[in-house]
């Protein structure tokens, strides 16, 4: 078993995954959150409605620009 | 088992303060966490095998916040599929302009201008079209009535709100066909309760605003100005000479002094970026700040025609960091001039500042959405710069209404979802497929845009100039 764990993975690979053991014991958060992102919305979106993107591309006639919504 | 999402983004920052931060960001999703050197390299690994293996050695908590973020997914072909059914939402133009509540147009009143700039992408056309008509304005304001049946009906019959714009050429020239044009146009929307928005060079627009009383139907007047006095009138000249900065300026203060909303644009690229400085003191100084209906915006000149040859910059990235770099030493640039048509730096802003990531955005531009521009041969085109080459119109309205399928598709089908080179790009639903009108230019048809290089520029400039954001 061992022997075919270490022929699926790098040499490399393995000393990252050896590495990041020492996750459970720091003291030290993994991660803080800046933004969560879009993902309950967009389930939302998908299922339920259409919704249309509006885009931030330097054209001089754009909408978007003056942000009517 | 776990899988990286294809749009994981990190990148390594040090902060003004000194502290080192590591970011992972989804470019699909919007969300984004700083992160601690394990994970860093976790995540790191996992884009190069395509497994992320350190789960087994996360507390479960961790992990789940991963896969609820959109970072990770225990089913190599869920980020795919979760794709394909947000597109699947908005495959039509009546869809698109559904999910808007109303659908976007333009009437292009001619392509004549008085003024003569170097990198205008209608240079080659100007003076091609014609003046628009009455007659044309009826027809157009009828197919647009009849264009948001069908997306009213989308919307279980919920009253739409048609978007209008105006410009052309130079909308507000003094001629007796185009003063027509434009005046009875007008009069139709008031009538109709139509939005519209008027984009001019700003010229005329003191003529303008004393013989029309401001309306909130109209929700912006667009004008340029390039720079400081001497750096503008380098680049925004009249036909046959003669500065213009001094003439915008006088039509900028009366539509204010009027009530007219007025954005400023600036049409910015490596010749006048240095001197904004200079130009958003002018702003200040002449108390435009003090209208609550001033706003103004810097805007990279693109060439998507291939009209100017190689003295206009491809890079936008090469633009934005010396943008930056000038407003770091200039902070307040900032106070008077958005720069969210930077689309990498506004991606990164939003995320960062307003807490509000962009929605993936799959159709490019108003082209590819489908934008009716009426034009006065009678034409209608999807795209601005497109105007004046009947090559690309998509149709017509005048003698009648007819909509050349082919033509059409050729713009409405480049989009994050069919062009082959996106499905593996990290900035898909950032770039969303490249310009159009670009890629008909050009023998390579894929269009890419420098938005990574933007991206990590505007993190790295965040992580400067506000390491509160990041503590």
């Amino acid at each position: 078993m061992v022997a075919k764990a270490k022929s699926r993975m790098a040499p490399l690979d393995l000393d990252k995954v050896l590495k990041v053991k020492i996750l459970k014991t720091k003291p030290d958060p993994m991660f803080k959150e800046i933004t969560a992102g879009l993902q309950a919305k967009i389930k939302d979106l998908a299922t339920k409605t259409s919704w249309g993107s509006c885009c931030v591309q330097g054209c001089c006639v754009s909408w978007c620009c003056i942000q009517l919504h | 088992m776990l899988f990286p999402s294809k749009y994981n983004h990190m990148v390594r920052l040090m902060t003004g303060d000194g502290q080192e931060v590591r970011v992972l960001n989804n470019l699909f999703l919007g969300a984004a966490d700083i992160i601690n050197e394990e994970l860093y390299e976790a995540f790191d690994t996992a884009e190069k095998i395509g497994i992320f293996t350190a789960a087994a050695d996360l507390q479960e908590n961790v992990c789940k916040h991963f896969v609820d973020k959109g970072y990770l997914y225990d089913d190599p072909n869920a980020e795919e599929k979760k794709i394909i059914a947000i597109a699947e939402n908005y495959r039509t133009r009546d869809q698109i302009a559904a999910g808007l509540e109303g659908g976007q147009y333009g009437f292009i009143t001619s392509l004549h201008c008085n003024l003569a700039c170097g990198y205008c992408f209608q240079q080659k056309k100007a003076d091609s079209t014609g003046f628009l008509t009455r007659q044309q304005v009826d027809m157009g304001l009828a197919a647009i009535a009849k264009a948001e049946e069908n997306v009213s009906a989308l919307l279980g019959g919920k009253k739409t709100l048609p978007k209008i714009s105006i410009t052309g050429g130079e909308p507000l020239l003094r001629n007796r066909e185009n003063l027509d044009a434009v005046n009875y146009l007008m009069s139709r929307l008031e009538a109709l309760g139509w939005p519209f928005n008027i984009t001019t060079n700003g010229t005329l627009l003191k003529e303008f605003v004393a013989e029309h009383a401001a309306t909130q139907r109209c929700r912006n007047v667009q004008v340029t100005l390039d720079g400081p006095r001497e750096v503008h009138n380098q680049r925004r000249y009249y036909r046959g000479g003669g500065a213009s900065f001094d003439k915008i300026a006088e039509g900028t203060d009366a539509a204010l002094r009027a009530g007219w909303k007025i954005t400023l644009r600036v049409c910015l690229d490596m010749a006048n970026v240095r001197r904004l400085p200079e130009l958003a003191e002018y702003i200040i100084g002449r108390g435009w700040m003090e209208y609550k209906d001033f706003s103004a915006y810097v805007s990279p000149v693109t060439d998507h025609g291939s009209i100017c040859g190689d003295d206009t910059p491809r890079d936008e990235a090469d633009l934005l960091e010396v943008l930056l770099n000038i407003i770091q030493e200039n902070p307040d640039i900032l106070k008077v001039f958005d720069i969210k048509h930077f689309r990498g730096f506004n991606y990164v802003e939003r995320i960062l500042v307003q807490k509000n990531p962009r929605f993936p955005v799959v159709f490019r531009c108003e082209a590819v959405t489908g934008m009716y521009i009426f034009d006065p041969m009678g034409d209608i085109h999807v795209c601005l710069e497109a105007v004046g080459d009947r090559s690309l119109r998509i149709g017509s309205y005048e003698p009648a209404w007819r909509i050349d399928e082919e033509n059409f598709t050729r713009w409405t089908k480049r989009t994050a979802m069919t062009v082959a080179q996106c499905r593996t790009c990290k900035i898909r639903f950032i770039c969303a497929g490249g310009c159009t009108m670009e890629s008909f230019n050009r023998p390579d048809p894929e269009v890419c845009m420098p938005f990574l290089r933007e991206i990590e520029t505007a993190w790295n400039y965040f992580a400067q100039t506000r390491p509160e954001l990041f503590a």
